[in-house]
């Protein structure tokens, strides 16, 4: 069943196109790539996903239906950028996000917070920028949602980190959800995608199951981008 | 959900005016205090510094309250937190009727603060016979108590207060539908509502004025009864009728969808 179903999709900013006729679909249970070198347009297709900006042309459905309050409850969004409000400490962050969404798992996040060795009165204020990715990571990955959007989780963060991402990724997945994650650091990501979708000058230039590209390519995801995105 | 939208807005609104409230009402008492031993010169000194200190402390209130409210519905909605407000299960009209309300409520707080701090710092006995002798003489002629008055008094103050509020989310909304200059363009817009408003009501005013047949109380140094009560009716009915007009076009231009950076 697909989950998320975008259709010719475009984005204008000031009559330069940026995103040009995107569409794809996510199914259930699948891990699916939106890879893309920096600037290609996977933020403003993730970002027009998430209501976050306006839509010129086409549509997104999201589990069958257009974009709403009922949309929003079945999608866990990660961003590229910090959005807790720093002067929050941990626990407050965990009451917010079981104050507004009813499939957080409060004692999923405090436990991956504690194997982070952190507990509730932590301020945010007080901790570095990849600290405040991971507890952003918890808390989207600690609900139980139907579909998992990631932008970039392993910009700019060390390999130790990357790991750690990956980690908990791959631990808090359920069968029934999919999952969309961009990025352009693709040899640390590929072993996890079931799909890929290749992105530039805002066009999906190619797009299939990773398997059967590895296969009918000879190459692994990294070496078919670095072909084919020039 | 709006109840829960509401709380948090009020959180953030006044996570730093709280202390200006509570520093403003302390140098009230502060002040209060040492006024009791002004005879003694010194004392009295200190008395009038701080005195000035909480008159400070009102203005203080005053204008955080505006920053923080204004800052609170920029960065919740247009900045990095918004990536968080605007995927959260709510409808847009709901995240903007709670910014709206809880707006309302800081600045309605804030007054109260600053009205229980002057009455801490000034109040006495003849304090208050001067207040009142003062409205007397403001009342005559009006045919109204000055319960009344000060009442009226006070609702138009909020009421300018929140139609200022509700412009200034416009401007920031409608700023915010250009991908160049949003802060410049904020301002902006601001300007062109506030005046504009300013002109609609001049015009208002001397049309009304004209019909009465007394058009030169407007520009006169002294207004009689009449015409005071007649500005104050003007000013009853338009505060209100830009809020709502300004609600209304800045939920229509939130509702067509946000451009976040």
């Amino acid at each position: 069943m697909d989950i998320l179903k975008v259709s010719n999709l475009y984005k204008s900013f000031d009559n330069k196109k940026v995103i040009n006729g995107v569409s794809f679909t996510v199914q259930s249970g699948k891990i699916v790539g939106l890879l893309g070198k920096n600037g290609s347009g996977k933020t403003t297709v993730i970002k027009m996903i998430n209501d976050l900006l306006t839509i010129d042309e086409g549509e997104v459905l999201i589990n069958g239906e257009k974009i709403s309050e009922k949309t929003k409850a079945i999608v866990s969004y990660l961003p590229e950028r910090t959005y807790l409000d720093s002067s929050q400490t941990v626990s407050d962050c965990i009451k917010y996000f079981s104050d507004f969404y009813a499939d957080f798992d409060k004692t999923k996040a405090l436990e991956l917070l504690k194997d982070l060795g952190l507990d509730g009165e932590n301020s945010l204020s007080k901790m570095s920028k990849g600290m405040k990715e991971k507890i952003q990571l918890i808390l989207v990955m600690s609900r139980r949602a139907k579909l998992y959007i990631l932008d970039e989780p392993f910009g700019g963060v060390d390999p130790s980190t990357r790991d750690y991402i990956m980690k908990t990724i791959l631990k808090n997945f359920g069968d029934d959800s999919a999952m969309l994650i961009t990025t352009h650091l693709i040899a640390d990501v590929e072993k996890i995608l079931d799909e890929v979708l290749f992105i530039d000058n805002g066009k999906i230039i190619l797009q299939g199951s990773a398997e059967q590209l590895r296969e009918e390519k000879g190459l692994s995801i990294d070496g078919i981008f670095r072909r084919e995105v020039k | 959900m709006i109840r829960k939208l509401f709380y948090y807005d009020i959180k953030k609104m006044t996570k730093i005016l709280k202390w200006f409230y509570l520093i403003s009402i302390a140098f009230a008492v502060i002040t209060r205090l040492i006024n009791i031993g002004k005879e003694i010169q010194a004392i009295h000194i200190i008395g009038q510094v701080f005195a000035g200190f909480t008159y400070s402390a009102i203005a203080n209130i005053l204008i955080n309250t505006f920053i923080h409210i204004l800052r609170v519905f920029l960065y919740d909605f247009y900045r990095d937190e918004s990536y968080l407000t605007h995927t959260l299960p709510v409808s847009k009209n709901k995240l903007f009727i709670s910014k709206c309300l809880a707006g309302l409520a800081v600045v309605l707080s804030s007054v109260i603060v600053c009205v229980l701090t002057l009455f801490i710092m000034l109040y006495s006995k003849d304090v208050m016979l001067t207040v009142k002798s003062l409205i007397s003489v403001a009342v005559s002629g009006l045919n109204m108590s000055s319960g009344a008055f000060i009442a009226i008094l006070i609702v138009i103050i909020l009421a300018q207060i929140t139609a200022m509020m509700s412009m200034a989310y416009t401007a920031i909304v409608k700023a915010n539908t250009y991908n160049r200059n949003r802060g410049f363009k904020g301002v902006a817009w601001f300007i062109a509502y506030y005046f504009g408003s300013t002109i609609v009501t001049l015009i208002i005013a001397v049309i009304v004025f004209a019909i009465g047949g007394n058009l030169s109380e407007l520009v006169a140094e002294v207004m009689s009864a009449s015409s005071f009560m007649t500005v104050m009716i003007l000013a009853l009915v338009l505060y209100p009728v830009y809020t709502f007009i300004h609600v209304l076009l800045c939920k229509w231009l939130f509702n067509k969808g946000v451009n976040v950076d």
